[in-house]
Formats: structure tokens, C-alpha cells, sequence
């Protein structure tokens, strides 16, 4: 019976998900958005090769150079050439936005997860949840990356944590209603095991929305790593992102406006791209959310 | 009313016992021996066991919990390294930029919000509701310190407008203080208009497709009356479960914007803390804060029932 359960919605699944993922790229949004974010990394991976200039060699002659042929996007007060730490911005902005979306997923699905699953230490792990989210975000990271010191690594780990309460709160509203399901209860009624009612139900249905929530994730941590590092306590100099050229910039914005101005527009374009990527993702899975209303 | 009350402030206390906690941590998250990073590298070994003692790191780990504990308990919120003043009358100095910077861009925000996004919601799929939308996307999109670097290069250094940085109290005039605050606090409200837009556009859309709307266009009651006093009335109910979100926010946003401007607030001082190493400032400023924040939901949430009697009589 607990067969039969299983395996009924994955056969009607299967040709619905191929259908779905074309209906997905009709969707204006989403093709803009996916577009202008593969743009992106593919103009990271590929930094070395689209600019032959090094990020970080400092030609003092060629400093404040205006944008021109030879400089796309100028030069800064070393004479860098701005269009490829632009480019190289790319790879540490991408970078942490995507760690940040992998660690606080799996640590936010874990944590709500448990929660669904033993009622008992739910009480716990919320209240834990409901402390770190009476911070604004960007605050508890700026207290978490202090504290850890500068480094790629220590901005990954406080903006994931930063952002694991809202994705708990997620996957948990989305575990609870599962549970009461029909299907689950017959399912666990005919001795399927926790973890089999977990990963076969409970799961795939958190899938979804924390799909969605994570895409906004990424663009608002890519956000707040240019913010932390605006500040200083981010990704340190040299090392280009696109948070610290600005904050490197701005003592010059009104002589040298391109060396702020271009990494601006760059964090712009690809936050814009994965809201409008959640946005559309929202509308599909839930189509009742049409146009946000 | 009094039991809601009474409830919200018991959840808050588990809450606020696990902030003091986490602050406390905060410390322990310090990669080496805090004592040695605080005193510097080049310390002289005396200099480091004197942090230590002060801080009371040599004292087993459980017993630190409690006097820390123990202490705030008594409102004492540690000191500063460098202010040579404590915790607590450092913040208290700064609150009020912080503070104003916060409820002068909530004065643009609001008013502002609401009215775009109800006009949104009335001209559904309309090029209005398409530009508020935009507003609202660009809004969660583009770094507000960016722009608010842009801001200071076009309004003070081109136009001169505005003063470029610095603050003005109050006590010097009113002009001087608004001169001042201006544009840092209408960046600011631009990042929050479109969250409230959007919020209140969802709000306004379930409202105007109840059958009372319905029932006042019939009975031939003008657009404008049906609108502004059955519809936004009732999606206010709805906005106002965003306050607390917004004034969080707009506390959080003026950290970096306070950077930006060079206003002498908590956020900048905060940085300036991180900077210096002065964790002992850190901790005690983000655990007020935290304790802030706990203080704005529960009275946004107190502020919520009142607004609805459903919420009252559930």
C-alpha cells in the first residue's frame, strides 16, 4: 500500500516536470534573469581569458585613466584596470553567494527537518531561530564576520548563518502541512520508517519553496558581502570584490566616477537577475501568487 | 488584550535569554585566545593577563556565563576599551542619530509606500503598477550604499545641495539638523518603499476582491471613498504587521548608511569598534540591539491585535 503511495505521483510526475521546465523558460522574467546570470559566470570562469590583464598589477602611470578602448571600464589609483576586477569581482561575489545558498539550504533543511520530525526539541530550535531573527541580517553577520576576522571564508560562514532562520521557518511550515497529509499518515501507518516518510515525502515537498526562498538568498547575499566588505570587515584588498572596489573608489568618486560606478551596476544586474529567477520561480510554484497579488 | 500581552512577553524572555547567550559567544568565536587578539600581537605577556583578568577569561567557562548574566541582569552591559566609557552610555550617546536617521526615513517611507502601492493595487496590470513593481524589484536589487555614494557625489559635491557628511543635532536647529539628515535618510526610505509597496499592494488586491467592495461600488459609493475608506482601512490591518520588519530594517540599513555619511550613530560606531578590536563593545552593542529588536516585534505584534479584534479574539 505504501507502494502504491510512493510511486503514484512520481509516474505523473515525470512527463509534467519536462513540460514544466519549458512552460518555466516561456516566462519572460525568468529568461531574462536566467540569462543575465549565466552571462555572469561565465564571465567568471572565464576572467583570464576574456581580459589578459592582471587584477592586481598596478601601472601608476596609467592611474585615473577615463574608460576608453584600451581601458573598458578605466583604470583606478594603482592604475588597475577596473574592467578586470570587475571580472574578478565576479568570481569571489558569485562564489560566496552560491556557498552561502548551499550551507544555509542544507543547514535551514536539516534544522527544519528535525523540527517536523521531533516535535520535541521544536520548541528549542525555534526560539534559537526567533534570537538570530530579531536581527536585521546584515547585522548579525557584520557581528558574526567581526568576530571571525576578514576572510572569504568567515563572510560565507556569517551570512549563511545569518540566513538560516528564515529558510527553517520555511521548510518547517512546509514539513508541518505535509505531515497531516493523507498520504504520509498511511505511509506511516503501514511502517514506513522516518527517515524513508523524510526523504520521500516530507522533503521533496519542502523542495519548492526553499528553491525559491534560496534564490533571493543568493542575490541578498551577494548583496551583503559587498556591504561587509564596504565596510571592512568583508573580503580584504587585494583580493578584488565588487563590495571592496567600491569601497576602494569612493574616496574617489567625483574625480574617478568609473572606478565605483561599474562593480555598482555589475552587483546590480546580477541581484536583479536572481530576484526576477525568484520571482518567476514563485509564480510557478504557486500560481495563485500571480503577479503578487 | 492584556493576556495577548501578557503571552507575547513570556515568548520574549526564552528569546532574550538565548540573545544574552549568543553574545556572550559571540567572544568565544574569536579565532586564538581573545585576551591576546584584544591586548594586540605585540602585548607585553602582563599587559594580556591583565585583559584576561578583566574580562574574567580565566575564570571557568560556566562561571563567566553567569557573571555575564549576572550582570546584565543588574543593566550592566560591559565596557568599552577604547571610549573609556561603558557600553550602555556609548549607545545611549548615539541612539539618537540612529534613531532619528531611522524614524525621519520612515516619515518618507510610509506615506510614500502606501499610497504607491495602493495605487498599484487599483491599477492592476497598468504601466503604474508595472513602475511600482519595478521600484520595488530595483529596490532589493541594487546596493544601497552604492547609491548612496552616488547620492552625496550629484547632491553635495556637484549641486551642492546638502551638506556632504557630519551631523547636526537638534538643539542646533531644526534647518541645520534636516540638511543634514536629508538625503541619508531618503536613500534609506528608498530601499523601504518598495518592500512596503509591494506589501501593501498584495494587502490592498485581497481587500478590493472582498464582496463588501463589491457591495459599495453597487450601492454607486465613488471609487475614491470605496477605496480609501473600506479598502485601505482594512488592508492597514495587514500593513501594519510590517512595521516591525520595516523599523528593523531601516535601524539596519542605517548602520551602513551611517558609514557612508559619516553620522556619528550605533552603526558607525559598531564599525569603528570591529576596527579598533573593541569587542567587549561589540558584544554589549549588538546584545542592546538584539534586545531592541525583541522590544519592536512584540510591539508590532501588541500593535497588530489591537488594529484587528480577530486577531484579539482568537
Amino acid at each position: 500500500m505504501s507502494d502504491v503511495a510512493i510511486t503514484a505521483p512520481a509516474v505523473v510526475a515525470v512527463p509534467r516536470r519536462s513540460g514544466a521546465l519549458r512552460r518555466l523558460f516561456r516566462h519572460r522574467a525568468f529568461v531574462i534573469g536566467f540569462c543575465i546570470i549565466v552571462l555572469l559566470t561565465l564571465a567568471a570562469i572565464f576572467a583570464p581569458v576574456i581580459s589578459s590583464a592582471d587584477p592586481a598589477a598596478m601601472k601608476i602611470r596609467f592611474r585615473f585613466r577615463a574608460p576608453s578602448q584600451a581601458f573598458w571600464f578605466g583604470t583606478d589609483q594603482f592604475g588597475r584596470d577596473v574592467f578586470t576586477r570587475v571580472l574578478y569581482g565576479a568570481r569571489i561575489s558569485l562564489f560566496v553567494g552560491f556557498s552561502v545558498c548551499v550551507t544555509s539550504g542544507l543547514c535551514s533543511a536539516s534544522l527544519g527537518v528535525i523540527a517536523v520530525q521531533f516535535r520535541r526539541i521544536d520548541g528549542a530550535i525555534m526560539r534559537l531561530m526567533d534570537a538570530l531573527m530579531s536581527f536585521p541580517a546584515i547585522l548579525l553577520a557584520l557581528g558574526i564576520a567581526a568576530a571571525l576576522g576578514p576572510s572569504v571564508s568567515s563572510v560565507v560562514a556569517a551570512l549563511s548563518v545569518a540566513y538560516i532562520p528564515a529558510g527553517v521557518r520555511i521548510v518547517r511550515a512546509a514539513g508541518l502541512t505535509v505531515r497531516e497529509m493523507d498520504y504520509v499518515k498511511s505511509a506511516q501507518i503501514s511502517g514506513a520508517s522516518g527517515l524513508r516518510i523524510v526523504t520521500r515525502h516530507i522533503l521533496p515537498n519542502c523542495l519548492g519553496p526553499l528553491l525559491v526562498h534560496l534564490t533571493f538568498i543568493f542575490a541578498y547575499a551577494m548583496l551583503a558581502e559587498a556591504a561587509l566588505s564596504f565596510l571592512g570587515v568583508g573580503i580584504q584588498p587585494p583580493m578584488a570584490s565588487w563590495g571592496n572596489i567600491i569601497a576602494e573608489g569612493r574616496d574617489y568618486a567625483t574625480e574617478a566616477w568609473w572606478v565605483m560606478l561599474f562593480p555598482g551596476i555589475a552587483i546590480s544586474l546580477a541581484a536583479l537577475s536572481l530576484n526576477l529567477l525568484g520571482d518567476a520561480l514563485g509564480d510557478f510554484l504557486d500560481p495563485r501568487l500571480k503577479g503578487g497579488g | 488584550m492584556i493576556r495577548i500581552i501578557a503571552v507575547k512577553l513570556l515568548q520574549a524572555v526564552p528569546v532574550i535569554l538565548i540573545i544574552s547567550i549568543l553574545a556572550f559567544l559571540l567572544l568565544s568565536l574569536l579565532p586564538g585566545d581573545p585576551a591576546v587578539i584584544i591586548a594586540g600581537e605585540q602585548a607585553s605577556p602582563a599587559a594580556i593577563a591583565h585583559v584576561r583578568e578583566q574580562l574574567g577569561l580565566d575564570r571557568p567557562y560556566v562561571e563567566q556565563i553567569a557573571i555575564w548574566l549576572f550582570n546584565l541582569a543588574h543593566g550592566n552591559f560591559g565596557a568599552s576599551l577604547i571610549l573609556n566609557q561603558s557600553v550602555l552610555s556609548a549607545v545611549g550617546e548615539r541612539l539618537p542619530v540612529t534613531l532619528s536617521l531611522a524614524a525621519l526615513s520612515l516619515s518618507f517611507t510610509i506615506p510614500t509606500g502606501v499610497f504607491l502601492g495602493s495605487l498599484a493595487a487599483c491599477y492592476r496590470r497598468r504601466w503604474i503598477d508595472a513602475a511600482v513593481m519595478t521600484i520595488a524589484l530595483l529596490g532589493v536589487s541594487v546596493p544601497a550604499f552604492w547609491v548612496a555614494i552616488l547620492g552625496v557625489v550629484l547632491f553635495s559635491v556637484r549641486l551642492g545641495w546638502v551638506p556632504s557628511s557630519g551631523f547636526v543635532p537638534l538643539s542646533k536647529g531644526i534647518g541645520p539638523w534636516f540638511a543634514s539628515m536629508v538625503l541619508p535618510a531618503l536613500i534609506l526610505s528608498l530601499f523601504q518603499i518598495g518592500f512596503l509597496a509591494r506589501m501593501t499592494r498584495a494587502a490592498m488586491l485581497d481587500v478590493l476582491s472582498q464582496d463588501y467592495i463589491r457591495t459599495a461600488r453597487a450601492k454607486g459609493m465613488s471609487e475614491w471613498q470605496t477605496v480609501g475608506k473600506h479598502a485601505l482601512r482594512n488592508a492597514l490591518i495587514m500593513i501594519i504587521t510590517t512595521a516591525g520588519i520595516l523599523l528593523s530594517a531601516a535601524i539596519g540599513g542605517s548602520v551602513i548608511i551611517e558609514q557612508v555619511f559619516a553620522l556619528p550613530g550605533i552603526g558607525r560606531m559598531v564599525v569603528q569598534a570591529i576596527m579598533a578590536r573593541d569587542y567587549p563593545l561589540v558584544q554589549g552593542t549588538m546584545l542592546i540591539l538584539g534586545f531592541a529588536f525583541v522590544i519592536i516585534n512584540l510591539f508590532a505584534d501588541v500593535l497588530y491585535s489591537l488594529a484587528d479584534p480577530r486577531v484579539r479574539h482568537e
